[in-house]
């Protein structure tokens, strides 16, 4: 990659013109390889990885009602001990071990802006997640004052429509649907 | 310029542009079309197309997504009231979170809600965040569980799929990240500019718009389609559901009442059936527990009349 980056870019083509075919395909194939080192790599043990969401549930299996051990939140940093199918085994801090879904956690670092003075710049902002910034809390609440017939009363009340561990394995048992998750 | 040196320009393409730098597309861009494969402006549009893959990865985090969300949710809700009944309410939560949690995004910022809308017009929707919702309308004409469940997957898939955030036109997304992006380097850490909550209320709208008026790209149903037969089958439900369901809305009279409904917004049953039905079950006999879902099913939708 380094070739590449400095070059002019006549002698560069006529460097490219001569490369056999073979030659070639081995240049990319490497230019691949270092490309996609960098992407995220959720399969790797030893891994710490950042919970993305506001609360989510660390279970016994990895199944969505197994029963809980713990509770992780927005920005805490987890250790992952191996990976099955979307399912993530990671280290509690009692030593023990429990289960969280992929979905739940980033490599990305979660950083939360309020709690920092002179938040550093990012360049890369696939590197952090800026918790709170962006789309949040307090832009909803000037929308909703520029514009009351938005009705976040309702959807207040929506967020309250929840079913509970214990009632979906009771339904998912009742209906012979699958219990292994 | 065959194809095989289409495939091969576009592979060191995504390769170079994966940085995601303007100048480094530019400078990857010059270098490419200097080879002779390629003419500069087809370079240019290589590159284009390779910057999207770094473009999906600064996109909206799903603490965003969630508040885009809601901001689609209470649009919706400032049109449509929800159906005062607990138990069809609850039992419709229930189907929804069994689909969620044998999906590929059983975690989202702040857990997926399902709501039933108090309206005759046939529809179902999903904003961004997890945010479900299906109308009386729909569930008169659906027959039994696999089919309700078939719908909710299909929403599911496209929150998984993230379809809703594309919605967001591209310029309305590049202002925001920019904004976002100028708000971290600033001394004040606090407070939201009116420029941002500008762009969140077009953004709302842009979602909405889709979900409601334009409807999702063919492509777009189809993935949720093949998603839902998916799902459905992990979770141990008869996929051919979904086969079902399509086939009720096929056989459903619908008049103006629906301009805005499911109608106007997906393609037309027969074609969803028929890139399907080569992914669902084809047995004709009922899978284990099928009738005890359906008798469920009924006793929940009494209440519909």
């Amino acid at each position: 990659m380094s070739l590449l980056l400095s070059y002019d870019s006549s002698e560069f083509g006529d460097y490219m013109k001569k490369l056999s075919r073979k030659k070639l395909s081995r240049i990319i194939f490497l230019c691949l390889i270092v490309q996609f080192s960098f992407l995220p790599d959720l399969f790797a043990a030893n891994k710490i990885l950042n919970v993305k969401v506001r609360t989510a549930k660390v279970r016994s299996t990895p199944k969505a009602w197994a029963p809980m051990l713990a509770v992780v939140k927005y920005g805490d940093s987890l250790q992952v001990v191996s990976k099955e199918a979307g399912w993530l085994k990671i280290a509690l801090k009692n030593g023990s071990t429990g289960y969280l879904h992929e979905s739940a956690v980033t490599t990305q670092r979660i950083v939360f802006a309020s709690r920092n003075e002179g938040m550093p710049s990012f360049t890369n902002s696939s590197e952090v997640v800026l918790a709170g910034k962006g789309f949040n809390s307090e832009a909803e609440r000037q929308l909703a004052q520029g514009d009351p017939s938005l009705n976040f009363h309702a959807v207040n009340f929506l967020e309250k429509q929840t079913i509970s561990d214990a009632a979906l394995a009771a339904f998912i048992k009742a209906g012979k649907l699958n219990q292994q998750g | 310029m065959n194809i095989s040196k289409s495939i091969f320009t576009f592979i060191i393409a995504v390769a170079l542009s994966g940085c995601g730098s303007q100048n480094f597309q530019q400078m990857g861009s010059s270098v490419l079309s200097s080879t002779g494969i390629v003419t500069s402006s087809q370079a240019d549009s290589f590159f284009s197309a390779g910057g999207m893959f770094a473009k999906a990865a600064n996109s909206l985090s799903d603490e965003e997504e969630y508040y885009l969300g809601r901001g689609v949710s209470a649009v919706l809700l400032s049109r449509y009231k929800p159906f005062p009944n607990r138990q069809l309410q609850d039992y419709v939560s229930k189907v929804g979170s069994t689909v969620v949690a044998f999906s590929t995004r059983p975690e989202i910022f702040n857990g997926y809600h399902f709501m039933i809308l108090d309206t005759d017009e046939v529809n179902a929707i999903s904003a961004p965040g997890g945010f479900i919702f299906i109308t009386k309308g729909f569930l008169k004409i659906i027959p039994d569980e696999e089919s309700l469940a078939a719908v909710l997957a299909h929403e599911v898939g496209h929150v998984a799929l993230s379809h809703g955030v594309q919605a967001i036109s591209d310029s309305n997304l590049t202002q925001a990240l920019t904004i976002i992006g100028k708000e971290a380097v600033s001394a004040s850490v606090d407070g939201v500019g009116s420029e941002l909550v500008g762009v969140f209320g077009d953004s709302i709208k842009d979602v909405a718009d889709t979900l409601l008026t334009k409807g999702y790209s063919r492509s777009q149903e189809y993935n949720a389609d093949a998603y839902a037969a998916e799902v459905l089958k992990l979770a141990g439900y008869n996929n051919a559901g979904l086969v079902t369901m399509l086939s009720a809305l096929n056989g459903h009279e619908h008049g103006d009442s629906d301009s805005t409904g499911w109608f106007s917004t997906h393609p037309d049953p027969d074609s969803r059936i028929s890139k399907v039905k080569g992914s669902v079950n084809k047995g004709t006999e009922s899978l284990d527990g099928q009738e005890i879902r359906a008798a469920r099913y009924r006793a929940a939708k009494r209440v519909l009349g």
